[in-house]
């Protein structure tokens, strides 16, 4: 039988995981260069949806023996990982479990001297998964300044 | 961070916003999460809000108590509102 999209996630790959982020943001952008303004909506809600992505697979990285669990075996220690991982869309909670990320982008900003980090907190504040129950509509203008931040804090996060 | 840094933003933002400012604690280590409710917030975009919001963190606190910064809420007053 052929493979769907909709088929239920048994396990997370990091890579796979690498490659469906990088896939959604192709998919933001061009929404983003249709320079419609009610597409806008699907463009924001798209590159959030980037981050989150990424920051799983970060935390399936560090906690690959708790993301293989399933529900059941969880002990209640490592329940809120698990959550994070496959139960909730909380960017600000995973942010906090991974601290070496934190001080990696921190690092990698001085460098480059650009805030990594600021950026990332900053989009971890705005997004929401309840933007996609939203009525309201954004502008393309600032549809096109989340992608663009996304675009360059996304390569840190791979 | 400490609690005196805490207070410190806390004041900067209540100076530069108005509106309420709130903070929790998210663990024992010095991570504080903070949630602004402002009208000047109103016709401001949330990422601009949180442009703005970052600004004075930048000016008041060094730059490892930035750090420990879990995140900064912006609303609106409206924002609430909406909220059922």
């Amino acid at each position: 039988m052929a493979s769907s999209i909709f088929d239920k996630q048994v396990s997370l790959r990091p890579s796979t995981m690498k490659t469906v982020a990088e896939q959604r943001f192709a998919d933001a952008e061009m929404l983003r260069c249709s320079k419609v303004n009610a597409r806008a909506n699907g463009a924001a809600y798209l590159v959030g949806f980037v981050v989150e992505i990424l920051l799983k697979a970060k935390l399936v990285e560090k906690y690959s023996a708790i993301a293989k669990l399933p529900q059941h075996a969880v002990k209640d220690d490592h329940r809120e990982i698990w959550s994070l991982i496959w139960r909730r869309h909380d960017l600000e909670g995973m942010l906090s479990q991974l601290a070496e990320l934190e001080a990696y982008l921190e690092a990698k900003g001085q460098r480059d001297g650009y805030d990594y980090v600021g950026q990332l907190k900053k989009i971890c504040a705005t997004w929401t998964i309840q933007a996609r129950y939203s009525s309201r509509n954004i502008p393309m203008s600032e549809a096109a300044d989340l992608v663009e931040r996304v675009r360059k804090l996304k390569e840190q996060l791979k | 961070m400490t609690q005196k840094q805490a207070d410190l933003l806390v004041s900067a933002l209540k100076k530069r916003f108005g509106g309420k400012t709130e903070f929790e604690p998210v663990n024992t280590k010095g991570r504080y999460r903070f949630a602004i409710t402002s009208r000047r917030f109103d016709a401001m975009s949330q990422l601009r809000r949180q442009d703005e919001v970052w600004k004075v963190v930048d000016r008041v606190l060094p730059r490892e108590a930035m750090l420990d910064i879990s995140t900064i809420l912006a609303y609106a007053p409206a924002d609430l509102a909406t909220v059922k």
